[in-house]
Formats: C-alpha cells, sequence, structure tokens
C-alpha cells in the first residue's frame, strides 16, 4: 500500500527534527493537524484525496526548511553550547582512547617484531654522554646506551599511550554514565551527530595522513626502527576516520 | 502575486493574531492570506518556526486545546507581544512614510 503524501511527509520531518525535544515533537503535532485540516479543505472543494494531499504537503515547504527554521526557533545559544560541550566530551574521550588501542598495537607489534621496530633510534641518532647516562641510570639492566634509550622510549610509545587510553576509557564510561542516568540525559545535551563525525574524520584524518608520511619514507628507506610508533597510530588514526566517516555517512543518509 | 516576507513575518502574525484573538496556526494562516488578499502566499509551514520564536521570546503564549474534537496548539498575543506590535508598526509606518517620499516626486521637479 502506498504511503500517503502527509505520512510522507511527517516521516520526512520527524527525522529531521531529531534533537529538537518537546518543541519538535509540538511542532509535529501542528504540522500533522495543519495538513490533515488543509487536505480536508481541499477535498472539500472538490479534489481527490491524494491530490489534496499532495497540495497540503507542496503549499506546507520544504521539510527541510521547516525543520531547519524550527531547530533555529528552538536551539538558543546555551543549547549550541551544552551540545558542543557534549561532543567535545565525546570526542575527547574517543581520542584519548584511540590513543590507548595505539598503545596496545605498539605493544603488540613490539611483541611481534622487536621492540627496536617500535621505540628503537633510526641509523644516525646518537646521544650525549650525559643523556646516555641519563638512560642508564633509569634502566640500569640495558647493555647499551641504545637499548637504554630504546626502553625509555618504549615507555613513551606504549606505556604512556596506554595510560591515555585508560583515562578516555574513563571519561567514556562517565560520559555514557552522565547521559544515561545523570545530569547530561536527554535531547538538550546530545552530541551534534553531523559536527562530531565531521570533525572526528578531519582530525583523525589529518592525523592517519601525516602519520603516514614518515612511515612511508622509512619504509622507502628501508629502515624500519621505530616504524612501529607512528605505523600503530596511523592504523588506529586511519580506523577511527573510517568509522566516523562511515558513522557521518549514515547520520546523512538517514536525515536525508 | 506573492512578496518576499522575510524580516516583516514576525510583524504581520503579531497583528493577525491581535485580530483573530486567539487561534491555530492553520487559521492564522489563513487569515494572513485573506487579510492581505493573497499577497503574502508563503510557504505555511513557516508560519510554525515564527510562533514558536516569538513564543520564546515572550510576545505570544500557546496552550493546547482540543474543544473542536481535535488537539491544537493554539496562539495569543500577550501584553509584552501587544507592545511589541504597536513598536513594530510604529517601525513599519516611519519606513512606508520614508519609502514613500523617496519614491514620490517631489513637486516641481521632472517626473
Amino acid at each position: 500500500m502506498n504511503e500517503s503524501p502527509i505520512d510522507a511527509y511527517l516521516d520526512r520531518l520527524f527525522d529531521r527534527l531529531a534533537g529538537t525535544g518537546t518543541g519538535g515533537r509540538r511542532a509535529l503535532v501542528e504540522a500533522e493537524d495543519h495538513l490533515h485540516s488543509a487536505a480536508a479543505q481541499a477535498v472539500a472543494e472538490g479534489s481527490d484525496r491524494a491530490e489534496a494531499e499532495r497540495l497540503a504537503v507542496a503549499r506546507f515547504g520544504d521539510a527541510t526548511d521547516i525543520a531547519a527554521q524550527l531547530r533555529r526557533a528552538h536551539i538558543s545559544t546555551a543549547d549550541v553550547l551544552r551540545r558542543a560541550f557534549a561532543g567535545a566530551w565525546l570526542l575527547g574521550a574517543v581520542g584519548l582512547l584511540a590513543i590507548g588501542v595505539s598503545g596496545l598495537l605498539a605493544e603488540a607489534l613490539g611483541r611481534l617484531f622487536g621492540p627496536h621496530l617500535v621505540a628503537g633510534d633510526t641509523a644516525g641518532v646518537t646521544y650525549t654522554a650525559e643523556r646516555c647516562a641519563e638512560y642508564l641510570r633509569l634502566s640500569p639492566g640495558a647493555p647499551t646506551c641504545a637499548r637504554a634509550a630504546e626502553l625509555h622510549h618504549w615507555g613513551e610509545v606504549v606505556e604512556y599511550r596506554v595510560a591515555a587510553g585508560l583515562l578516555g576509557l574513563l571519561a567514556l564510561a562517565l560520559y555514557v554514565a552522565v547521559r544515561r542516568r545523570g545530569p547530561l540525559r536527554g535531547p538538550r545535551w546530545a552530541p551534534p551527530t553531523g559536527p562530531v563525525a565531521l570533525v572526528a574524520t578531519t582530525v583523525f584524518g589529518l592525523a592517519a595522513a601525516l602519520l603516514a608520511l614518515p612511515v612511508l619514507a622509512q619504509a622507502a628507506f628501508g629502515d624500519p626502527a621505530g616504524i612501529g610508533a607512528n605505523l600503530s597510530a596511523g592504523v588506529v588514526a586511519a580506523a577511527v576516520t573510517v568509522a566516523a566517516a562511515v558513522g557521518g555517512l549514515h547520520r546523512i543518509r538517514t536525515a536525508g | 502575486m506573492s512578496m518576499d516576507l522575510r524580516g516583516h513575518l514576525d510583524l504581520l502574525i503579531l497583528a493577525a493574531l491581535r485580530h483573530t484573538g486567539p487561534t491555530h496556526g492553520y487559521a492564522l494562516i489563513q487569515a494572513l492570506r485573506d487579510r492581505s488578499d493573497g499577497t503574502f502566499d508563503l510557504p505555511e509551514g513557516t508560519v510554525y518556526p515564527a510562533l514558536h520564536r516569538l513564543e520564546r521570546a515572550g510576545l505570544v503564549a500557546s496552550a493546547w486545546n482540543d474543544d473542536t474534537g481535535r488537539r491544537r496548539r493554539c496562539y495569543e498575543l500577550t501584553d509584552q507581544g501587544r507592545a511589541a506590535l504597536a513598536a513594530k508598526q510604529s517601525e513599519w509606518h516611519a519606513l512606508v512614510r520614508g519609502v514613500a517620499a523617496i519614491l514620490t516626486p517631489a513637486q516641481g521637479a521632472p517626473a
């Protein structure tokens, strides 16, 4: 059975009013009443039902335009700031979590191919005697300065990243808790899905591209020392980019 | 004929509400169209965002009404809305006088 033009229009309007809360719900009721009133009037004047509904929908205006105007009518600066705050929190948590995952990936690469791949210095890197002494003091079991430096870098590449990831996990858990049951619940605090996906795609995409450059350069020169640090971060950044882009496109499709 | 109403819609809605008294959106749009003799033939849905915006500004108040058996949101002017309407009307009349003064050729000037 074909959906009536009015129902199809109301469905489109409903999709575009997501996140507007009470104001959007009220507008939807008003639109439904308005469209049925207009169609009933057209039927009374001699139009057939389907034509009357099409005419009522056409006269009401484009659903995207009307929804945008309703959004502007109901979303204040405070609302924008609230949602931006929620979006920034979510993005920050995801960013930290991604750093943590890249640390775990770096650790896996290090265990598979040796720590030199993740934390080793490229050929030609040397340290002053004072710096070597500092590295050897921090890693007394290391047989050489280069090995001591590698252990130090391992901490930066793996352990610091994993610590950041744990912080991200905590931030994400807290975010979910306050959105579900805390003071940030409800549509007024809903992060703006489209902008969040766009920012995530841009930031992580840029990061993936920038991280790919040294990886490719090192691969081209055949020097894999420390390549795992950028490779692990780049792979995770690329994965988050793809996920954000897919999520953003899905959002556009469902809204469009 | 239809006219671009951007910038004037609030004034027209407030004025139409003063004329109709408490009413719902559909009737308000019909009143706008009828009173303008069809001149103001705007996309009907644009009236609702304007009404919602005016309500947030405190110029109109609304409540659900189901006296007719249908649940409808009825709008009416607030005291603040009446004052705003008076102010907007003064601005409009001043604008009309100014535009008319420019458009109307001065006496003795070549047409």
